[in-house]
């Protein structure tokens, strides 16, 4: 119990929550350690649950600690100067490259496909989470992306991957950690420059996920786990910024849970499927 | 002129006779060497495949620190070679299919196939490969060889039971069989998860059947 579930939560929540705050105590000075929040805190759930991870890794999920990182420096560099739009694409769409290289199979049937499929997938999150983040103050990211978290984690579950499903836990709970925060200290909360580990994380653990599992959770239910995050946006939407903030994060927070819930009831729905004499977890 | 027709016949069988004598295939003779052929055939090294049908992979694990868990794989296939009399000519090459493997509850099928466990998409067979046989007592071979589990491949040495051969008719051919059971640590081969709530060693036990080839 502690090991499976606890330690892989309070960890990584404190981690985040702790960065975090140090960020925001060095004011601007902090905004390259922001940077940094949710991906140690994810790294630190990887290294509970994995152990320390070795390089080159043995499986190809266990990539995303490189990948994490990864996505830390091209979030660190956001964070510290504004770049011409032209390089932040080139950066999104080397990352987005890379992960659909190294998570995927080599010896997966339409190899090239899936690569695409998922570098596609990483570089739309890149380029329509951007924008609205970078606006974002509060727990109006982190609380929507901490609802999709944990519904990527039951999907992953119910599918038969628990320990993907703790390392997505783990990344909500980071998330959980900084909506905190940022009800503590607004301008504390999670910005733009965390965008690529989310983006990284929820499509490499879904991908994962679904690539080397054996349920009948059909494909979709993932990609939609993974496109509740993206309801981010409804904050950005012109009557949700006329509304309150809380009134904002709460309607978001909702179509989030809303879709994540329609995932989770099909990959639900699957499980119960290969359950019928099994009283299996 | 009688007696010329009896010493021509007398002369007729002496040569017969003593052509007969020192003629180089002697029936004894002959019959002797066809035994011997036949032993040497016997005693020569012989390839058998696999019968994955009559060929049995079971493993168990403790469960929660009470109780030995039992499962199976259902898809093994190979070859090896049998020699009773030199085993060192012997040799196994045995591959068990991961996603094959059964424990009679499909969800914690689905389970051990996932990177949890097996990752069964990413290493799709365990495998042994013999690279030495030496005989250990009656129909008892130490055999070692590497074990390829999980893309982790550790050299291992295992006792196997020579159960029996023979020829079994038309319809199953000659076949030979071994048994084989040994335990290995399965966080020697990278398998650390849910430690505490499922055993560290794991105890393999396979029957090994095959058919002459």
């Amino acid at each position: 119990m502690l090991n499976t579930i606890v330690l892989p939560v309070v960890v990584p929540m404190l981690i985040c929550g702790a960065v975090l705050i140090i960020a925001w105590r060095l004011r601007d000075r902090g905004r390259l350690i922001r940077a940094t929040a949710l991906g140690l805190g994810y790294l630190s759930c990887q290294i509970i649950v994995d152990g320390w991870p070795a390089f080159p890794p043995h499986e190809t999920w266990q990539w995303l600690f490189a990948l994490v990182v990864g996505a830390m420096v091209i979030g660190g560099i956001d964070a510290v100067g504004r770049r011409p739009l032209i390089l932040r694409v080139i950066g999104a769409a080397v990352l987005a490259g890379m992960s659909g290289w190294l998570i995927v199979l080599a010896n997966q049937e339409h190899l090239w496909m899936h690569r695409t499929t998922v570098a596609a997938l990483l570089l739309l999150w890149l380029v329509t989470m951007h924008p609205i983040t970078s606006r974002s103050r509060g727990a109006s990211v982190s609380l929507p992306l901490c609802v999709a978290f944990v519904g990527v984690s039951l999907v992953l579950v119910l599918s038969g991957n628990a320990k993907l499903a703790q390392l997505a836990g783990g990344a909500a709970a980071c998330l959980g950690a900084a909506t905190l925060v940022a009800w503590w200290r607004a301008e504390a909360g999670l910005g733009c420059e965390s965008i690529a580990v989310a983006g990284v994380l929820t499509i490499g653990l879904a991908y994962s996920g679904y690539s080397l599992s054996f349920s009948g959770v059909p494909a979709w239910a993932y990609l939609v786990a993974v496109a509740a995050g993206l309801a981010v946006w409804v904050g950005a939407l012109p009557q949700s910024r006329k509304s309150a903030g809380w009134k904002a994060v709460t309607l978001t927070t909702l179509i989030t849970l809303a879709i994540s819930g329609i995932a989770v009831a099909r990959a639900y729905i699957a499980w119960r499927a290969d359950s019928a004499n099994d009283p299996y977890f | 002129m009688k007696i010329r027709v009896v010493m021509m016949s007398l002369l007729a069988l002496a040569t017969v006779a003593g052509l007969t004598a020192f003629s180089p295939v002697d029936p004894q003779v002959t019959n002797t060497l066809v035994t011997n052929t036949q032993a040497t055939n016997t005693q020569a090294t012989e390839a058998y495949k696999v019968d994955p049908v009559h060929t049995t992979a079971i493993f168990r694990i403790k469960h929660l620190g009470v109780t030995y868990f039992y499962g199976r794989f259902n898809e093994t296939t190979g070859s090896f070679t049998l020699n009773t009399e030199n085993p060192c000519e012997m040799s196994f090459d045995v591959q068990i299919k991961t996603q094959s493997v059964d424990t009679n509850a499909a969800n914690r099928n689905n389970h051990l196939k996932s990177p949890d466990f097996f990752n069964a998409k990413q290493f799709p067979t365990i495998s042994f490969k013999s690279k030495s046989v030496q005989s250990s007592g009656e129909n008892t071979y130490t055999v070692a060889g590497d074990l390829t589990l999980h893309g982790v491949t550790k050299p291992i040495t295992v006792q196997m039971e020579f159960v029996g051969q023979g020829d079994k008719g038309q319809r199953f051919g000659y076949r030979a069989g071994f048994d084989v059971t040994f335990t290995i640590k399965r966080s020697d081969f990278g398998m650390n998860y849910m430690q505490g709530m499922l055993g560290d060693e794991v105890t393999i036990m396979v029957g090994l059947e095959g058919v002459r080839q």
